[in-house]
């Protein structure tokens, strides 16, 4: 008994330790425990409210995927590399329609795409619509749902919503400009004048777009639409001549285009600063003011929110885009002499880094 | 006291023990701890020096990627240490920072001394830091204050970075937590110290306590408590429980002898109660058998008890008396014993059976008596022993011999009855058999009677019409002719009436439905009948009721048939005045699923009949006296309507009083259709020619007329062959199957073939068959019409199945003949004269001007008789003007009658509603 007697009580002393120790770390884990069954209880108790995105293009279009992802950060929805949704861990039941009319621009496969969205909306009857860029609108929203019931939060619609009638009572939106002024003012700083020279491709979407930017925005361009790359080049070098700055609005559509030869051409014959305004033309400008997608579709969830929590669509007004995502392209500034500012530098993106 | 000195000894030594073991456990955590503390917190603050290094890194790489380095180097120095000190320097006393020199001692980074400050550069620890350029190392500030402190080198902009720590702060947590483990350390002993004291007294408090039980059971108190320690500590607990247990079980076995005594006690009185029961049992027992021997005493039936050998083991007094033996001296003996082998073998072998099958058995059994065998039931049983075994058979046998007499008896009648039943029948059959054989004679009397009438009938009445139809005649002959083809049409209708009614009798008639307009039916019988009524100056009026259908579903033939012999008959009857046949739809019935029933009202102003004899007149082959002073029919045509009319679910009254005419009502039920493919048909008018098809050709046809009497093949052949057709002829089936060969192989097939049925060698049926084949085989077409004097179905359904394509009854019609050929052949004839409105050459004409007949005014109609009443003829044109618009076709119909003053025509028209 005398024997055993000293070693029972040490062992008795720290196990009593231990237990208190444990005591703390077991609590910890039932608290930890208790936090995750409410969450689970959260989610089995309360119905999740139905929220159909309507993708007027496919999946794997750069554009609309970064609406999507904007979308689905917002509800907080993960989506697998097979396109399946998880939304555990959100209020929200997402269902994605895509209409795939960047492939097929025929206007009866439009209006079929947009009819048999209808279907599914009409049976599926979400509480409320997301509609990505124009053709949804234009076929879908516009003809069979204006002052419905269902609220409808459009983005990505070109410049104006008013000719698809928004808004209306049921119906608000972001819609997409491109950001020309905050693209103008920067290049101002490094230009010797303000007259502005601006290279398309001769399109009618081309000519669209410049006479957007002289309507909306009060610009005087010196235009050049050209149809193949020698003849690009020719009016590239005759700009660097007749203006201070110049537009470089995007190159899909001019023939021959040459990617290594336009950069080695823009760096050989480059004088005046150059932007552009889609990502696109970051490697041939200067600086480019590239719109973020994500912007969009960050927007539209959390207005579907709004709307889903009891505010009403005709409270929200129709918006447009703000933030951007700012391209340098350091060898043409270096070949310009342009010193940019520190901050710009901190905050943009090289071109050699995308 | 001996015991409590041990207690504290014990106490002493834990306590001790504890108190060490406690102490070395203090020194070793704290020096652990320190370790831990040390170790983790240059970690943490290695890897804030890292993170800032990390910083540096970056921006210098960005710098690089302008690839404008000299252009950008100093904004970008500037910017990242303005970020690190927004991010690090919260107040100017802090004693945790980072900093960064150059290389040459220069201050660029402090939260206290200016970018660019050199006053340190001669201080130990600078000189240490230029020294060492990585790494951690101690050093005391101006203040004297201890500091710890990590480096590192960053090469591109030749900075140090370093994060100083005073020891006070970096080893705080240390402290703290080791004046918390000590003080936990002395509260635990104490606690500690404390239980064991109490653990120790409350160990030894058993052992007092068992001293004290075990000497007071030595005294004899077995009853002392001694309290068992349930918790395991060891051989104390095993002696209390030990010496608990010795206590208890010498207490036990006192108490066990006790009980013992008590139980023998309880078994004693209960084997007392025992017998008492069984006594009584056996007094039950004893006289339950005896009721039970009475019983099988007085019973009627014989009882007996057998073992499973055969031996006897009882019998009851009526097996005593039958079989003379007593009850004592049965057991142990046999059947065998007392009745004769064979007798005895049956009953053993159905005992055997009971045994080996453990079912009851009913079996009829013979034993001898003082007066013969006599006939038992037997009801023979297993009987079981306790195990479920077969230990003996009960058998009860009752006397049946009488009921068997009685059986016996009732057999013999049932034999004699059978036979006797068997004898009628056979009669019966005969009788019957000879009774069809007649029936047959009959029906085949009736045939050939039938055909051999109408055989000569067919020469008289063809020849005739060939003969009328010559423009050769001078009107003695005509009127002669005439004489003779109706002498001949009136003798086909007493033959028809004749078979109808044989027809009927042997349930041969059915009824053949087809889609017709009622209308037209209506119009035709009227026509029909209407020079019979005209001959004798009567008048005939259908009314019609406009809810009658147009379009029906019936057997047309058959109601124009009952139509017709109830007009006739109402015409035979009447000498002054006329026939009214109002047709309407009964409103007693409402129609259902497109039936309608149809009634039609004959109303004459005739004779009349006796009412005594009212229900006589459908009686076939009865006239009554008018009947028989008219010299006409057959008595017939009354009954075959009613036979009729009753097929088509319905039935003919008759309503009639003598001297005042009479009333026939008809009631039918007829389909009601939405329109009826109308029958085309050929006009009465004498057909010329073939008309010619579009192109002006009249195309050839080859037929056969084939009959065995020539007089038939000419009348076919005079009235076919002027039409252009290439005739030829066959006296019998034979020669047919020869020339239709003969045709074939010259390249022109015959179209049509002509088929008298009954002919010597190869009738008609075996000669069609036979060119049907042949032709199947050559690939050509004959269409094969058969002409028989045959009428019966039968006959037609024969020549059907023979392959014929139609059936002509003999004698024919010429316009059935015409008919036959636009049918099978799709020709179209040349009439003598050009088609005029009244032979209503469409059934479209026909319906539009039935409708303008219903549809004029009553006003009009009035004016109209009127005129004809005055034969205003200028009158008369001008109402036909009147309606042209509205009813041109009537109209015309009207004029034409107009023009050919048949003013009567024009009255009977306008009479039909």
């Amino acid at each position: 008994m005398r024997k055993i007697s000293a070693p029972i009580i040490l062992i008795l002393s720290l196990s009593f330790l231990l237990t208190l120790a444990c005591g703390e770390k077991d609590k910890k884990e039932v608290q930890k425990n208790k936090t995750r069954t409410g969450t689970l209880e959260k989610n089995l108790a309360k119905p999740k409210k139905k929220v159909l995105f309507v993708n007027s293009y496919h999946a794997g279009y750069a554009w609309s995927d970064g609406i999507i992802k904007g979308v689905l950060d917002t509800f907080n929805i993960v989506m697998d590399r097979n396109g399946n949704l998880d939304n555990q861990d959100s209020d929200i039941e997402l269902r994605i329609i895509y209409m795939d009319t960047k492939r097929n621009p025929d206007e009866a496969f439009i209006k079929a795409a947009a009819a048999k969205t209808k279907d599914i909306i009409d049976s599926w009857k979400p509480d409320a619509v997301i509609a990505s860029d124009d053709n949804a609108s234009k076929y879908l929203i516009s003809p069979y749902y204006r002052n419905a019931k269902t609220p409808f939060i459009f983005c990505g619609v070109n410049w104006s919503a008013s000719e698809y009638g928004f808004p209306c009572s049921n119906v608000t939106g972001m819609i997409e400009v491109f950001l020309v002024p905050q693209l103008i003012d920067t290049m101002e700083q490094y230009a010797d004048d303000k007259r502005i020279g601006f290279i398309d491709a001769d399109n009618t979407t081309s000519r669209k777009v410049a006479a957007n930017y002289k309507t909306r925005f009060g610009l005087n361009l010196t235009e050049y639409f050209v149809k193949t790359f020698s003849e690009w080049k020719t009016a590239y070098k005759s700009l660097q001549d007749e203006v201070d700055m110049i537009i470089m609005s995007n190159y899909s559509g001019i023939a021959g285009w040459d990617e290594k030869a336009a950069k080695a051409f823009i760096l050989e014959h480059t004088r005046v600063p150059t932007g552009g305004v889609i990502d696109l033309m970051a490697p041939y400008s200067m600086i480019t003011y590239a719109m973020i997608s994500a912007e969009q579709g960050e927007w539209s969830a959390k207005t579907t929110l709004d709307i889903l929590n009891g505010k009403s669509p005709e409270d929200i007004p129709i918006v447009t885009n703000k933030k951007g995502k700012i391209f340098l392209n350091m060898p043409i500034a270096k070949k310009l002499g342009i010193k940019l500012p520190i901050e710009l530098i901190e905050r943009a993106t090289f071109v050699e880094e995308r | 006291m001996k015991n409590i000195s041990i207690i504290y000894r014990l106490m002493l030594f834990i306590i001790g023990a504890f108190i060490v073991t406690t102490i070395s456990v203090l020194i070793l955590s704290d020096y652990q701890l320190k370790k831990i503390i040390d170790e983790s917190n240059n970690a943490v603050y290695q890897e804030k020096l890292e993170k800032i290094f990390k910083t540096l890194d970056t921006k210098f790489q960005r710098l690089k990627a302008t690839g404008m380095i000299e252009t950008y180097e100093d904004d970008f120095k500037h910017s990242v240490l303005k970020n690190l000190r927004r991010l690090h320097f919260k107040s100017d006393d802090q004693k945790i920072y980072p900093f960064i020199v150059d290389t040459n001692a220069t201050i660029v980074l402090h939260p206290k001394l200016p970018f660019g400050d050199t006053s340190m550069a001669d201080k130990k620890y600078m000189q240490d830091i230029m020294k060492l350029q990585e790494g951690n190392f101690y050093y005391a500030n101006a203040l004297g204050e201890e500091n710890w402190c990590t480096i590192k080198y960053f090469k591109e902009w030749n900075w140090i970075i370093g994060y100083s720590v005073p020891l006070d702060i970096k080893y705080a947590d240390e402290r703290v937590f080791r004046n918390n483990l000590i003080l936990i350390m002395v509260a635990i002993i104490v606690i500690a110290g404390t239980l064991i004291s109490f653990l120790i007294t409350r160990m030894m408090r058993p052992i007092i306590k068992l001293t004290t039980a075990s000497a007071a059971i030595a005294n004899g108190d077995l009853n002392h408590p001694i309290d068992v320690i349930d918790k395991p500590v060891g051989e104390l607990q095993v002696l209390s429980q030990s010496f608990a247990f010795m206590r208890d079980s010498i207490r036990d076995q006192i108490t066990d002898l006790n009980n013992m005594i008590v139980q023998l006690k309880e078994r004693d009185e209960r084997i007392r109660e025992v017998v008492k029961e069984l006594e009584e049992k056996n007094k039950k027992l004893i006289k339950s058998e005896e009721q039970l021997q009475s019983i099988i005493d007085n019973s009627t039936a014989v009882i007996y008890l057998k073992d499973s050998a055969g031996k006897y083991i009882l019998i009851n007094k009526r097996f005593e008396s039958l079989f003379h033996v007593v009850n004592k001296d049965i057991v142990g003996k046999t059947d065998y014993d007392l009745f004769p082998k064979d007798m005895a073998d049956a009953f053993r072998s159905n005992d055997q059976k009971v045994i080996a099958t453990g079912d009851p058995l009913e079996i009829e059994e013979y034993a001898p008596h003082d007066d013969g065998v006599h006939t038992y039931i037997s009801i023979k049983f297993p009987l079981h022993d306790a195990l479920g075994d077969i230990y003996a058979v009960c058998g009860i046998s009752t006397d049946i011999s009488e009921r068997k007499k009685v059986e016996d008896m009732q057999n013999n009648y049932n034999r004699i009855l059978e036979q006797t039943v068997q004898t009628r029948t056979q009669e019966f059959m005969d009788a019957k058999e000879q009774a069809e054989i007649a029936n047959k004679a009959k029906s085949q009397f009736l045939a050939n009677m039938s055909h051999e009438l109408r055989t000569p009938l067919n020469a008289i009445l063809g020849f005739s019409q060939i003969v009328s139809a010559s423009h050769n005649l001078n009107a003695k002959d005509r009127e002669y002719i005439q004489i003779i083809n109706r002498s001949g049409a009136y003798l086909l209708t007493l033959i028809n009436d004749v078979l109808d009614m044989s027809k009927i009798e042997s349930g041969q008639i059915i009824l053949n439905e087809s889609d017709f307009d009622f209308y037209r039916m209506l119009l035709d019988v009227r026509e029909l009948c209407k020079i019979r009524f005209d001959k004798k100056g009567l008048y005939l009026t259908i009314e019609m009721a406009p809810e009658v259908p147009q379009y029906v579903r019936a057997d047309e033939t058959r109601l124009r048939q009952v139509l017709v012999n109830l007009l006739n008959n109402a015409e035979k009857f009447t000498t002054e005045g006329g026939v009214t046949l109002r047709v309407q739809c009964d409103d007693n019935f409402h129609e259902s699923d497109g039936v309608v029933h149809i009634q039609f009202d004959i109303e004459d102003t005739g004779v009349g009949i006796d009412s005594n004899k009212i229900d006589q007149i459908f009686e076939p082959f009865i006239q009554d006296k008018a009947g028989l002073n008219s010299g006409e029919g057959t008595g017939l045509g009354l009954p075959i309507s009613r036979k009729i009319v009753r097929l088509m679910k319905g039935d003919i009254i008759a309503e009639s009083k003598l001297g005042q005419g009479s009333r026939f009502k008809v009631h039918i039920q007829l389909t009601r259709l939405e329109h009826a493919e109308v029958k085309s048909f050929l006009d009465d008018r004498k057909i010329i020619g073939l008309q010619p098809d579009p192109s002006g050709r009249i195309a050839r046809y080859r037929m056969m007329i084939v009959d065995d009497i020539e007089n038939n093949r000419q009348i076919l052949s005079q009235l076919l062959t002027p039409m252009g057709f290439e005739i030829c002829e066959a006296g019998n089936g034979k020669e047919a199957i020869r020339i239709w060969k003969k045709y074939c192989a010259e390249g022109h097939p015959l179209d049509l073939i002509w088929m008298d049925t009954r002919m010597p060698d190869i009738d008609g049926n075996e000669a069609t068959k036979e060119i049907k084949r042949l032709a199947k085989e050559a690939g050509y077409s004959t269409i094969i019409i058969a002409v028989s004097a045959s009428a019966f179905d039968r006959d037609i359904e024969a020549s059907l199945s023979a392959g014929c394509d139609d059936f002509v009854s003999k004698p024919f019609k010429n316009s059935e003949i015409f008919e036959k050929m636009h049918q099978h052949l799709g020709l179209h004839f040349l009439y003598e004269e050009p088609l005029c409105n009244h032979s209503a050459d469409s059934a479209k004409e026909n319906d539009e001007m039935l409708k303008s007949i219903q549809a004029l005014s009553t006003d009009w109609r009035n004016a109209m008789i009127q005129a004809i009443e005055s034969c205003e003829y200028e009158e008369m044109c001008s109402l036909a003007a009147k309606i042209r618009d509205q009813h041109p076709i009537l109209a015309e119909r009207i004029q034409q009658e107009i023009n050919q003053f048949d003013y009567d025509k024009i009255y009977n028209i306008i009479q039909i509603r």
